[in-house]
């Protein structure tokens, strides 16, 4: 009687999980409009390296990590122009110019393909996914307002790729944000559990199509 | 011929007026009526026959049920001597060739036979017989009356509504929080991770489809009913909830397969919560209704609850207990102290007190001896009696008592038509409004989940069921309260018009007064002997119906005159008599006989004015063509006159006296109980022209009476008001009958007129209050205006609240008062 207990318990788990799995509509649609992000960048602009698969922005200065890592990179050199002194960067991961904001506790995918890498990372990092409904872009947020965002339809957005960095760590760190050149220092709104408010952010984005 | 049925399916007074015209436009139908809140279809049958099942037919055909076999009964009776299946066999066979017998069924492990049989075809005592001619023995049956099974049926019909309300507010509950918390920005709503709207929208879309879904199913009656009024172009109240949330789940659903095709936004247009927490409430509305609804005739049942169930039977000198459809006329019925008397009949035996409340209302228990009669239900107080059954079933005081009150309270009284008419229109007009006020919106730039919601709100709160329950209820309450109080109304027609009443016309003996008057003097014209003019005139009065002939005849028993041979008798109507004894002429009568007979009544005239002025009736007695003497006779005022003319009055009613007694006597007792206007010496066939004089005057005239003699007048009469003590014909005729002879039952009945119908018009504000007021609210109004939209939630719970608000206030009728008339005529109580 126990037995069949069990195997009834895990096959409405198994159902709940494998519906949940086909009804997950943002992580399904964001990994498929992920994709079509990624054929529009082209072959060029995405690398794998052991397990670690990366995709780079138009101009190269910033990057989006999966797989063994989940994080974004960002060239500072355009910030260090416009005032920011790096050895202030104290709390943060500062390779030479590159920064690398990475999801604290992120779960390790080991796929080699990239998509299935990627489809993988959204779902067992599903907490850190999201959709921007104002914007129409899927999101993955790394904590303390720095996030990567891709839209969700290329063809109707302006803002395809966008990287998003909290600015007050680099005003802090001296960065003189009317100085900086190709990001904009501009109010968003923002959700925090399930609530709206509004705050600076510096954004980075590329229009595709 | 009138019948009547129950109709099922009916939601709204929309429903009830689509039966009527569907069963009128019946071949044969000359009239149909329906009572929206007992539910039942009564047909007048003009000199075609009609089929019922034609008549079924149509009603199916609206998307409605009418119940056949109203007379249709169904007894258990136990039978011994079956021991295997083919007893059973044959004792079924035996039961189904019985005529009236409906259909049989024989458990032969319970060794029972459960028989449907038609009571107007055949009896308990038959069946019986039927399984004991079949070679076995049929034992005790176990019967249910009609008002057990109305009462199981009604019970029934309660506790389903609320099975579905529980299971509607088990699921629109969690789909309220679920749907609303996360909009709610000072409230932290817990939410599963997997559910939250803005990570998983189709998970909570699903799960919103998925607590929606069996509110549905239990409201599903809504669905059928609605879309097959709506199909038949005859909208009712259920269309308006199924288009409505039919709009708003259909909308969902769109919102639905939009978010499981990307457009994530769409989270925000589900409206499942609206359907559902709207069903959920009309549901617990309609719980509530039936509730009420089964206590708006509380008093009738009471009344139904009263038979008693068993009679001790005399047979063989054997006490044998029956079932009460077995008694039958002739039975010898025994009743033991504290018992109720099953059936009406005549004592034969014993003495006892009566407790006759439950028709009279009259508290003070009533002697019974050897001829008297005895009522079913009354309750035998002290001695054990015997009686011979008279009337049984259908034909007990108690059982006709039943019917006037339930045809009372099936009829419409006319303020109804109004709402009937109002309520046939008002279903296509809100869909007008409705369609108007999305299109409107629409073009006024607004979105479409605005405008939907907007045709939602419409829709939801126009329901006109307030509408159609506003007046049967309250008829119902009041002629419920009236049966309690021992005043029976005999329709809603007649509980309207009693309180427009502007004058009163009472009969004086019988009605004023106890109408068993008493010989007071005799005065002889010549001094001869006093004794002997009594017995000549007792003589002639011997066999008289007439309370003063009477009275005569008892003053001479009373006095051991022995009666004279009569010869020639001629009842003059409304003069008096005239008669041959020991071949001399007599003339008895009033003072108008003598005058169209020539008689000079001036040798006693001093003396008869002396009489009349004292409220004493002269009967002047002629001896060949001369006056012999005045017999008077004088007439007791009821206790209860005073008062109920002083509350009358106060009421601003005018009081006038009719009666044939002369203008002296009858003034008389009009100064006694405080009338000033007297209409005296009318003939019986002139009180209903003196009737119509007053109707001239452009009053509303009631007559209150109790004689055959006040029968036209108070036919002739707007209200007629019959004593109960009086003939049948006078309770045949008249509006209203009071089964006690307390005339403060007079005024009691016009308050209760007044206040049923003050009731019915508080019904009606309330009831198109909420109509006129919601429907621009919902429509957008206070919007447009810079005020709040309404959600379609709050639309459906004030419609909601409409219905029990107006069925609130019809039994509020229940606490009316009969001590009112008391304090009114300005005695304490």
């Amino acid at each position: 009687m126990k037995k069949k207990m069990i195997y009834l318990l895990l096959i409405i788990t198994a159902v709940v999980l494998t519906a949940c799995s086909v009804t997950d509509v943002i992580a399904n649609y964001a990994v498929k409009s992920f994709k079509d992000l990624s054929a529009e960048l082209g072959e060029a602009r995405y690398q794998y390296d052991s397990g670690q698969h990366t995709l780079i922005s138009p101009n190269g200065k910033e990057k989006f990590l999966w797989g063994e890592r989940l994080a974004i990179e960002v060239d500072l050199s355009e910030f260090i122009s416009a005032g920011l002194d790096v050895a202030k960067l104290t709390d943060f991961d500062v390779n030479g110019n590159i920064l690398a904001i990475e999801l604290e506790n992120a779960k390790t995918v080991t796929e080699t393909e990239k998509f299935s890498a990627l489809k993988k990372t959204v779902r067992t990092n599903r907490n850190a996914l999201g959709f921007d409904e104002d914007m129409g872009h899927f999101g993955l947020s790394f904590g303390n307002e720095f996030a990567f965002e891709w839209a969700q339809h290329l063809d109707k957005n302006d803002k395809d790729m966008v990287f998003l960095l909290n600015p007050m760590p680099f005003i802090e760190a001296g960065l003189i944000t009317e100085q900086l050149e190709n990001w904009v220092y501009t109010k968003l709104k923002m959700m925090k559990d399930g609530k709206e408010y509004e705050a600076f952010m510096l954004v980075r984005f590329y229009d595709l199509i | 011929m009138e019948k009547t049925y129950k109709i099922n399916g009916m939601t709204c007074a929309a429903c009830a007026g689509r039966v009527e015209k569907t069963a009128a436009k019946v071949g044969g139908v000359k009239k149909a009526s329906v009572n929206f809140a007992t539910e039942k279809l009564t047909v007048s049958f003009g000199g075609d026959a009609v089929s019922v099942e034609n008549l079924k037919k149509a009603i199916s055909q609206a998307g409605y049920e009418l119940e056949v076999g109203g007379e249709a009964k169904t007894v258990v009776i136990a039978v011994s001597g079956m021991t295997c299946a083919a007893c059973a066999s044959a004792v079924e066979k035996a039961l189904n060739k019985t005529d009236g017998v409906l259909s049989a069924s024989v458990n032969l492990t319970t060794e029972k036979a459960t028989v449907s049989y038609d009571a107007l075809k055949t009896k308990i005592s038959l069946i019986k017989k039927a399984v004991d001619d079949a070679g076995f023995k049929a034992l005790d049956t176990e019967s249910k009356t009609a008002v057990d099974e109305d009462r199981i049926h009604k019970q029934r019909a309660i506790k389903i509504l609320w099975i579905k309300f529980i299971i509607g507010a088990a699921f629109s509950l969690p789909l309220l929080y679920f749907a609303m918390g996360p909009m709610v920005s000072w409230w932290n709503v817990p939410i599963p991770d997997i559910l939250e709207p803005m990570k998983y929208p189709l998970n909570y879309a699903i799960l919103q489809l998925a607590l929606t879904l069996p509110v549905i199913a239990v409201g599903y009656k809504f669905y059928t009913v609605g879309y097959k009024a709506l199909w038949k172009r005859s909208p009712n109240m259920d269309s308006l909830i199924a288009i409505g949330t039919t709009a708003a789940v259909g909308y969902s659903i769109y919102s639905l397969i939009a978010i499981a095709s990307g457009s994530f936004g769409a989270v925000e247009n589900l409206y499942f919560e609206t359907a559902g927490v709207i069903i959920t409430l009309i549901l617990l509305g309609k719980s509530l209704e039936a509730v009420s609804k089964g206590k708006t005739s509380d008093a009738i049942k009471k009344l139904m609850g009263l038979a008693p169930k068993t009679a001790t039977v005399i047979k063989d000198g054997k006490e044998i207990e029956i079932q009460i459809d077995e008694a039958e006329i002739g039975d010898i019925i025994l009743v033991k102290p504290g018992e109720k008397i099953p059936v009406d009949g005549v004592v034969t035996d014993g003495y006892t007190a009566i407790d006759e409340s439950m028709l009279t209302g009259e508290s003070m228990p009533i002697d019974k001896k050897a001829g008297d009669k005895v009522y079913a239900a009354s309750i035998n107080k002290n001695g054990l009696i015997k009686f011979k059954a008279t009337k049984i079933g259908a034909d007990t005081a108690l059982a006709q008592i039943i019917k006037l009150v339930e045809d009372a309270q099936g009829s419409k009284a006319p303020i109804a038509k109004v709402a009937d008419t109002v309520s046939g229109y008002f279903v296509p007009i809100v869909f007008g409004i409705a369609v108007l006020s999305f299109a409107a919106w629409m073009i006024g730039g607004r979105d479409f989940v605005f405008s939907l919601t907007i045709l939602i709100s419409v829709l939801v709160i126009a329901c006109p069921c307030a509408l159609g329950l506003a007046t049967p209820t309250a008829i119902m309450v009041g002629t419920g309260m009236g049966a309690k109080n021992g005043i029976l109304i005999k329709g809603g027609e007649a509980l309207e018009t009693t309180h427009k009443i502007k004058t009163i016309v009472f009969d004086k003996t019988g009605t004023i007064t106890e109408g068993k008057p008493e010989v007071t003097d005799v005065i002889s014209a010549d001094e001869s002997d006093k004794r002997l003019l009594l017995q000549i005139a007792a003589s002639a009065e011997k066999g008289s119906e007439h309370p003063l002939g009477e009275a005569i005849v008892r003053a001479a028993k009373k006095e051991n005159l022995e009666f004279l041979k009569i010869e020639n008798f001629e009842a003059i109507v409304g003069f008096g008599i005239s008669v041959n004894i020991d071949k001399k002429s007599l003339l008895l009568g009033n003072k108008k006989l003598m005058a169209n007979k020539s008689i000079s009544l001036e040798a006693l005239e001093a003396q008869s004015d002396a009489l009349a002025g004292e409220g004493k009736t002269p009967m002047y007695v002629a001896i060949d063509g001369k006056l012999a003497g005045i017999i008077a006779v004088a007439d007791v005022v009821k206790p209860s006159s005073k008062d109920a003319i002083t509350a009358l009055n106060k009421m601003g009613i005018e009081v006038v006296m009719i009666t044939g007694d002369n203008r002296k006597t009858a003034e008389a007792i009009a100064r006694q109980v405080g009338i000033t206007r007297v209409l005296s010496e009318v003939l019986p066939e002139d009180k209903a022209n003196e009737v119509k004089k007053l109707q001239a005057e452009g009053k509303k005239v009631g007559m209150v009476g109790d004689g055959i003699n006040d029968a036209p007048a108070l036919a002739q009469a707007d209200i007629g008001i019959a004593i109960g003590s009086g003939t049948d014909v006078a309770i045949e005729s008249a509006d209203i009958v009071l089964m006690r002879s307390d005339l403060t039952d007079v005024p009691t009945a016009i308050k209760l007129s007044k206040s049923t119908i003050r009731n019915i018009k508080q019904n009606l504000f309330w009831a198109f209050g909420y109509n006129a007021a919601g429907i621009p609210i919902a429509a957008g109004v206070l919007y447009l205006l810079g005020g709040p939209l309404l959600n379609p939630i709050f639309a459906a719970a004030a419609m909601s609240f409409s219905s029990v608000s107006v069925l609130l206030n019809a039994l509020s009728l229940r606490f009316f008062k009969k001590t009112a008339v008391k304090e009114s005529a300005g005695e304490k109580v």
